[in-house]
C-alpha cells in the first residue's frame, strides 16, 4: 500500500504533464465539442437564401415568377443596371440573382402553345455558397411547369399561374420522424472522439515518466534489496496503472459530460454510458501501452515523444481529426489495427443510435471487445520484454 | 543467533560473466560490532560481491549466510535487518527529502507512527532538517549523499552496506558521513563499507579485505596490513643544501629504497625494517650535516594498497 502512494505521489508530481496532457489538451477538447454543437428543434426549416429578382416583364406570369422565388427568402433590393447586378454576386449581398426579360411572360404563353423552345431567363449565381444553384433549379422547374401547364390547360395566365401552383404546392412534404430514442448531441460525440488523444498522451506519459523514476536503476536495486516482495511491489504498479487510466478517464469523460452532456444523462443515458465505457477501455488500453513503453525502459524525453506521435496517429486513424468516412481506402484498413478505430465505432454507433436494444447495443460491445485486445496485447509483451530485459541486465 | 556467530558468512562464493571470473573462491566472515572495509581496484569485484550478498545477483557457486541463515532472494526477514547505501544515490527525483525517507523507510516498517520517529531520526542524523521539504534536484552532492545514507539506514538496520558512500562530496560532509557512520557502528550495526579513499577506511574500519581480480589478496586490521608489506617508513629531514656523496652514502643505507633532494629536505623511502631513521641521522651526522625538522611516516594503507595490487592504472569498470 505504500508502495502504491509513493507511486501516486511521483505521479502527481508530474504537474505539468498532468497540466498539458490531461487539463489543457482536455478542454481543446471540449472546444472543439462546442463548436459542433448543434441543437435540436424538433422541426424543419428551410434556410433561406438572399436573393434579388429583377422583373422587367411586368407581365403575370412574371410576377408568379418572382413571387415564387422570393417565398420563403430574404428579398434584396438590386437596381436594374450592370454594374449592380455585377457587385450584389461578386459581394456576395445574394445568392441568387433573376433578371426576368420583357415580354417573357408572352413569350413563354406564345412558345407553349407553338410547341416551340421557352424564352430564357437570365441568373446569376453566387459562388460562394450552393444555395443559389439550388434555387436556380426550383426556379427553372417552376418556369417548366408554367410551360407545361400553358401546353396541355392553355386558357389565360391565371389560370396557368393557378394550375402550376396547385401543382407546386404537392411537390414536396417534410414530415419529422420520431426516434425511440434521444439523439446523442453531436458535441458529445466530436469530444469524445478528440478525447482519444488527451487520453492517450496523458496517460501514456504519466505512467511511462512512473515507471522510469521507480526502474532507474539504483532506486531498483535498493527496492530489490529490501523486504517489499515482487507481489507486493507488482500489484502496486498496476493499480498505479488502472488508477492513472481511471483519473485520465474520469477527467475527460466528466469533463465532456458537465460542460457538453447535460440534456444527454437524461435524455439518452445509455448512448452516454457506451461513450463513456468507450472512454475507459481506451484510457485503459492507453495506460497499458504506457505499461509497455515503461518495460522497455523509454526515457522521459522518449515517452513524451511517443505519446505525442503515437496519440496523434491513433487519434487521426481513430477519426478524431477528419471523419472515418473521408479517410482513404487504405488509411481505413489501417485503422482497424489501432484501438481508436474501435472506439470511435462505438462513439458513432452510440451516437446515431435510433433506438436502445439488444441488437443496436450488443455490436459496440463487441467493438469495444476488440479494443480491449489491444491493451491486453500490450500488457502481455510488455511483461514478456520486461522480463527479458530485467535478466540481461542482471546478467 | 549466538553473539559470537558471523553477521556475514561467505564460503567459496563464484560470480562469472562468461569467461570473466568477477569473484573467485571468495570467503569471509564479519563479526557482529565489525565496520568491515572491501578495499580493491576499479572491477576487483567488491561491488558484484556486495550484489550477490544482496540477492541482486545470482552466482555460481558458494554459499552466503547473514545473521546466520542462507540468504536468498526471497529472504525477506533477513532483508528487513539490512540497509543499503548504495554507490549511486537511488532516491525518487520527484519526492521531498522527507518523503523520500519515508517510502523507502516503508518498505521495511508498515507502522506510521513508528515510522514517522524514525524518519524524523534518519533526517536528524544526516542533518537534512533543513532541507526537508527539498527535491533532490536542489540538494547539493554533499547533501544528496547525506540523503541517500538516510533512505538506507533510517529503519535502523543491524547489518548496514555502503558502497562507496563519499564519493564527490566535500570535506565537510565527507566528516560528517564518517562520523554517522562511527555512530551508527557505536549504536550497534555491523557496517560494510567500501572505499577509494584510505584515510576513511583507515579511520572506520576494524578489519579490512583486500580484493584483486576476484580474489581475496589480504585482510586484517589496517596494522597487520601494514605488517605484511616490504615497505617502511619515509623519512624527511630538514637539511638546506647536500653534497651529491653524502646522498649516496644515504642511498647505500640497508633498507633504503629511495632518497632524494627537494626543497631543501631529505626524502628517504625505506623498506621495512629497524633502525632507518637513526642510521640516517647517523650518516648525516658523520658528513657533519645540521639539520632542522625530522619527520617519520610509517606506511599508510595507501602504501599496502599500492604494493598489493600494484601501480598499473586499472581501465575496468
Amino acid at each position: 500500500m505504500t508502495t502504491f502512494r509513493t507511486y501516486l505521489e511521483i505521479f502527481l508530481s508530474h504537474r505539468v504533464y498532468i497540466a498539458i496532457y490531461l487539463v489543457m489538451l482536455s478542454l481543446v477538447g471540449v472546444i472543439i465539442g462546442l463548436s459542433a454543437y448543434s441543437g435540436t428543434t424538433g422541426e424543419f426549416q428551410v434556410a433561406p437564401a438572399n436573393v434579388a429578382v429583377i422583373d422587367r416583364d411586368g407581365s403575370e406570369l412574371s410576377g408568379a415568377l418572382t413571387r415564387h422565388v422570393l417565398q420563403g427568402n430574404n428579398q434584396v433590393e438590386v437596381a436594374d443596371e450592370k454594374r449592380a447586378i455585377q457587385d450584389a454576386v461578386a459581394r456576395d449581398q445574394v445568392s441568387y440573382l433573376l433578371v426576368i426579360p420583357e415580354g417573357w411572360g408572352e413569350g413563354l404563353l406564345d412558345a407553349a402553345r407553338r410547341g416551340t423552345q421557352a424564352p430564357n431567363l437570365e441568373t446569376y449565381v453566387s459562388y460562394y455558397s450552393g444555395m443559389g444553384r439550388l434555387l436556380d433549379i426550383e426556379v427553372t422547374g417552376y418556369a417548366d411547369g408554367l410551360y407545361g401547364m400553358a401546353a396541355t390547360l392553355g386558357g389565360s395566365a391565371a389560370n396557368v399561374i393557378a394550375a402550376t401552383d396547385d401543382a407546386w404546392e404537392g411537390s414536396t412534404q417534410v414530415s419529422m420522424v420520431k426516434q425511440a430514442a434521444a439523439p446523442l448531441p453531436t458535441s458529445i460525440a466530436v469530444a469524445a472522439e478528440f478525447a482519444s488523444y488527451p487520453i492517450f498522451s496523458s496517460a501514456m506519459v504519466c505512467i511511462a515518466v512512473l515507471m522510469s523514476s521507480v526502474g532507474r536503476r539504483p532506486v531498483r536495486d535498493r527496492r530489490l534489496a529490501s523486504p517489499e516482495t515482487a507481489r507486493a511491489r507488482n500489484l502496486a504498479l498496476l493499480g498505479a496503472c488502472v488508477t492513472i487510466a481511471l483519473v485520465t478517464w474520469a477527467w475527460n469523460f466528466g469533463l465532456e459530460v458537465a460542460v457538453l452532456g447535460g440534456s444527454a444523462l437524461a435524455g439518452s443515458p445509455v448512448q452516454l454510458a457506451l461513450v463513456g465505457a468507450a472512454l475507459l477501455v481506451y484510457a485503459l488500453v492507453s495506460a497499458s501501452v504506457g505499461f509497455l513503453a515503461g518495460q522497455l525502459g523509454v526515457s522521459e524525453n522518449a515517452a513524451n515523444a511517443l505519446a505525442n506521435i503515437l496519440g496523434m496517429v491513433m487519434s487521426f486513424l481513430g477519426g478524431a481529426w477528419t471523419g472515418l468516412s473521408l479517410l482513404p481506402d487504405e488509411l481505413l484498413a489501417v485503422a482497424h489495427f489501432t484501438p481508436a478505430y474501435w472506439v470511435t465505432l462505438v462513439v458513432e454507433g452510440a451516437a446515431s443510435m435510433g433506438e436502445v436494444s439488444a441488437a443496436t447495443v450488443l455490436p459496440l460491445m463487441g467493438d469495444l471487445g476488440v479494443c480491449a485486445l489491444f491493451g491486453v496485447t500490450a500488457v502481455l509483451v510488455g511483461l514478456v520484454l520486461g522480463r527479458s530485459r530485467s535478466r540481461t541486465q542482471v546478467a | 543467533m549466538a553473539s559470537n556467530e558471523a553477521v556475514v558468512r561467505i564460503r567459496n562464493l563464484v560470480k562469472r560473466y562468461g569467461e570473466l571470473v568477477a569473484v573467485d573462491h571468495l570467503s569471509l566472515d564479519i563479526a557482529p560490532g565489525e565496520v568491515f572495509g572491501l578495499l580493491g581496484p576499479n572491477g576487483s569485484g567488491k561491488t558484484t560481491t556486495i550484489n550477490c550478498i544482496l540477492q541482486l545477483l545470482s552466482y555460481d557457486h558458494g554459499e552466503i549466510e547473514l545473521f546466520g541463515q542462507p540468504m536468498r532472494p526471497t529472504s525477506y526477514q533477513l532483508k528487513r535487518r539490512i540497509g543499503v547505501v548504495p554507490q549511486e544515490v537511488a532516491v525518487f527525483d520527484e519526492l521531498t527529502v522527507r518523503e523520500n525517507v519515508d517510502s523507502f523507510c516503508a518498505l521495511y516498517v508498515s507502522d506510521r507512527m513508528r515510522r514517522r520517529e524514525l524518519v524524523d531520526a534518519a533526517i536528524d542524523f544526516v542533518g537534512l532538517q533543513r532541507f526537508e521539504s527539498f527535491r533532490p534536484k536542489k540538494l547539493s552532492g554533499g547533501l544528496l549523499r547525506r540523503l541517500n545514507i538516510a533512505c538506507g539506514v533510517a529503519h535502523r538496520p543491524e547489518l548496514i552496506i555502503m558502497d562507496e558512500p563519499t564519493v564527490a562530496v566535500d570535506p565537510q560532509s565527507r566528516e560528517s558521513i564518517l562520523s554517522g557512520i562511527e555512530r551508527l557502528n557505536a549504536e550497534g550495526a555491523t557496517v560494510i563499507y567500501t572505499s577509494h579513499y584510505m584515510e576513511e577506511v583507515e579511520r572506520l574500519c576494524s578489519r579490512i579485505l583486500i580484493m584483486d581480480h576476484g580474489r581475496s589478496v589480504a585482510s586484517g586490521t589496517a596494522d597487520e596490513l601494514k605488517g605484511m608489506i616490504g615497505t617502511g617508513e619515509k623519512v624527511s629531514v630538514e637539511v638546506g643544501e647536500m653534497d651529491e656523496a653524502t646522498l649516496e652514502r644515504v642511498r647505500s643505507l640497508p633498507h633504503v629504497r629511495t632518497a632524494e633532494m627537494h626543497a631543501g629536505m631529505l626524502r628517504v623511502q625505506c623498506a621495512s625494517g629497524a633502525h632507518n631513521l637513526s642510521d640516517v641521522l647517523g650518516v648525516l651526522a658523520e658528513a657533519g650535516r645540521s639539520y632542522g625538522r625530522v619527520l617519520s611516516e610509517p606506511p599508510t594503507l595507501n602504501d599496502v594498497f599500492l604494493e598489493i595490487t600494484g601501480r598499473a592504472l586499472r581501465d575496468d569498470a
